[in-house]
């Protein structure tokens, strides 16, 4: 049998491998102990890493381009719908309308069912310049002989140079605690069907001086984290007992005192939603023929408000000397607790007011135009349904305990909108 | 190497990624504004701060819709689109702001607005701010950095 060369050459490096077996050894530890990349560094991976690089930095030159181009696009070709949008133009008129409808059911002498419109709130803002704008709330409603009557609720130009000095000037809602600040006409963006009692407007059977013809000053405070804001108010004041006549002093007042009016309040960063405050009003009526009365309204208030939760808290104190006759006390307060969920938001309001016998301006006002005078408290049960973002329907029970008239049972469905 | 290579070119995709996702706060390139905290970027957006420490009136803007847009109201206004609109029409009806923010409906008009008004403050997307703006840090973050909050989610 003949053998093949590679029989002879296996027989010789078969020779051979003891001689190197240390050297072949060697090379293996050394392979293992270096990097993975650097042992397998070769001449294709080094161009394709620079392929990489040259990729990426024309990614980066393209992507530069076109930011430069669609720059450019701007600044040339104004886009559609706001080709006019470049700069602000004044004035600057925004219109925002608020309405509601009622059926209520009760116990109400002479109002047992009905359907009832509510007040058609016109408001209109416009910016005048960058520190100066007006708003106007004008309300169409029907009284008690079901004609319409439009009355300017509020009208003010508003001055506001920088956060901590505004002044506004016109006809306002007097800063009393915190409804009164956060709802005027309308009731699409209050939570429950209608106002707290006594807080009312003053053709409502409310007893403060809810409205109010002069100039408010506001700002916020520097004060951190705390965040408080004042507010100065000086104006006509309520007259009372008026009659026919506007329980709002528009164009006079019937005396030579003015309503002067004091408010702090804080809206802490630490708590948002969170707001409390203090108030402090004083005012000299002449309410002919009831004697000259010092008026004096102190509140406060607690709330915390998110977009799904209200805790609203507030007290009012109202006091009244008459001349001649015994200081009149009367104090009122409300809690109201609302919850959303999803679109149904639930709500309960308890409210308390106890209004001085001894109140003569006040008495005679609520009694000229058929409002309950003395104890009267209650709770009243409701839920809100926004069935779309611009309008809610609101069921709502009430009662409430009137020491002096009859106790009042009822029932409430509102449709309420914006526009 | 080839593997390293496209586990590279992956890597760089991704941080682009990352900007592109970005929603970046401008405003006009005279603003001596250069960086704002979270807290006074939601006050600004708010209404509740009108003004720079220089006295120059803000202007809020934002977009009418869209994946930025969304961003912003879930981030800086906490608020759902209609619990913002409600917000300001309430803000407005108190007399608390003049106006509600200006809407525009791309970029580039917000871009523009910004670019050409002193006091505006708007937001884009990270990769569409030009240089006619002027990019605002939050936080001390700017888009691309790791703990930039401002993200569309895209």
């Amino acid at each position: 049998m003949k053998h093949s060369n590679s029989s002879r050459q296996r027989r010789s490096y078969a020779t051979r491998i003891p001689l190197s077996a240390g050297a072949a050894a060697l090379t293996l530890a050394t392979g293992l102990a270096l990097p993975p990349a650097a042992t397998a560094q070769t001449a294709g991976q080094s161009d394709l890493q620079q392929l990489v690089e040259k990729l990426s930095k024309q990614v980066q030159e393209l992507q530069s381009e076109v930011k430069d181009l669609k720059s450019q696009s701007a600044a040339t070709a104004p886009t559609g719908g706001d080709t006019a949008a470049a700069h602000e133009h004044f004035p600057d008129l925004q219109f925002h309308g608020f309405m509601d409808v009622t059926y209520t059911d009760g116990n109400l002498v002479g109002n047992k069912n009905a359907f009832a419109l509510g007040e058609m709130d016109l408001f209109v803002t416009s910016r005048l310049t960058d520190d100066l704008s007006m708003m106007a709330e004008t309300v169409v409603a029907a009284g008690g002989d079901n004609e319409f009557t439009p009355e300017i609720e509020r009208v003010l130009l508003q001055y506001k140079p920088s956060d901590y000095f505004n002044i506004d000037v016109g006809r306002y809602h007097t800063s009393l605690g915190f409804y009164s600040t956060a709802y005027h006409h309308g009731t699409y963006l209050q939570t429950a069907t209608g106002r707290p009692g006594a807080i009312n407007f003053e053709d409502s059977g409310g007893i403060f001086p809810i409205h109010n013809t002069g100039i408010s000053i506001n700002g916020a405070i520097p004060s951190g984290k705390l965040g408080l804001h004042y507010i100065v108010e000086v104006g006509n004041g309520r007259p009372y007992n008026q009659g026919a006549n506007s329980p709002v002093l528009n164009v006079s007042d019937n005396n030579e005192y003015k309503a002067v009016n004091l408010g702090l309040s804080a809206r802490p960063e630490w708590a948002p939603g969170l707001q409390f405050g203090v108030s402090a009003y004083h005012d000299t009526l002449t309410p002919d023929p009831i004697p000259r009365t010092d008026q004096q309204l102190y509140t406060a208030h607690v709330v915390y408000q998110t977009p799904d939760f209200e805790f609203l808290n507030e007290v009012f104190l109202l006091r009244d000397h008459t001349r001649g006759t015994r200081d009149a006390t009367t104090p009122f307060a409300y809690t109201q607790l609302s919850k959303r969920f999803d679109k149904i938001r639930p709500y309960v309001r308890f409210q308390y007011l106890n209004v001085s016998k001894n109140d003569q301006p006040v008495n005679t006002d609520l009694i000229n135009d058929g409002f309950p005078t003395g104890l009267q408290y209650g709770p009243s049960f409701g839920v809100r349904y926004d069935f779309t973002t611009l309008a809610c329907v609101k069921l709502q029970y009430d009662y409430f305990v009137e020491k002096v008239m009859r106790d009042v049972s009822q029932v409430t469905l509102q449709l309420s909108y914006t526009f | 190497m080839a593997l390293v290579g496209a586990l590279t070119l992956l890597a760089a995709s991704g941080a682009w990624a990352a900007d592109d996702d970005a929603v970046a706060i401008i405003v006009n390139k005279g603003s001596s504004t250069s960086g704002l905290s979270e807290d006074d970027l939601r006050k600004i957006f708010k209404g509740e701060v009108s003004r720079t420490p220089e006295g120059q009136k803000y202007i809020v803007v934002m977009l009418e819709s869209g994946a930025e847009r969304d961003s912003i109201l879930k981030t800086v206004y906490k608020m759902s689109g209609a619990d913002y609109d409600k917000y300001f029409l309430q803000a407005t009806f108190t007399g608390k702001v003049q106006s509600a923010p200006k809407q525009f409906s791309s970029a580039g008009a917000v871009l523009k607005f910004v670019a050409q008004n002193p006091g505006a403050i708007g937001y884009v997307r990270a990769g569409d701010v030009d240089r006619f703006v002027k990019q605002v840090s939050i936080d001390g973050q700017n888009p691309g950095d790791p703990s930039y909050k401002l993200k569309s989610g895209k």
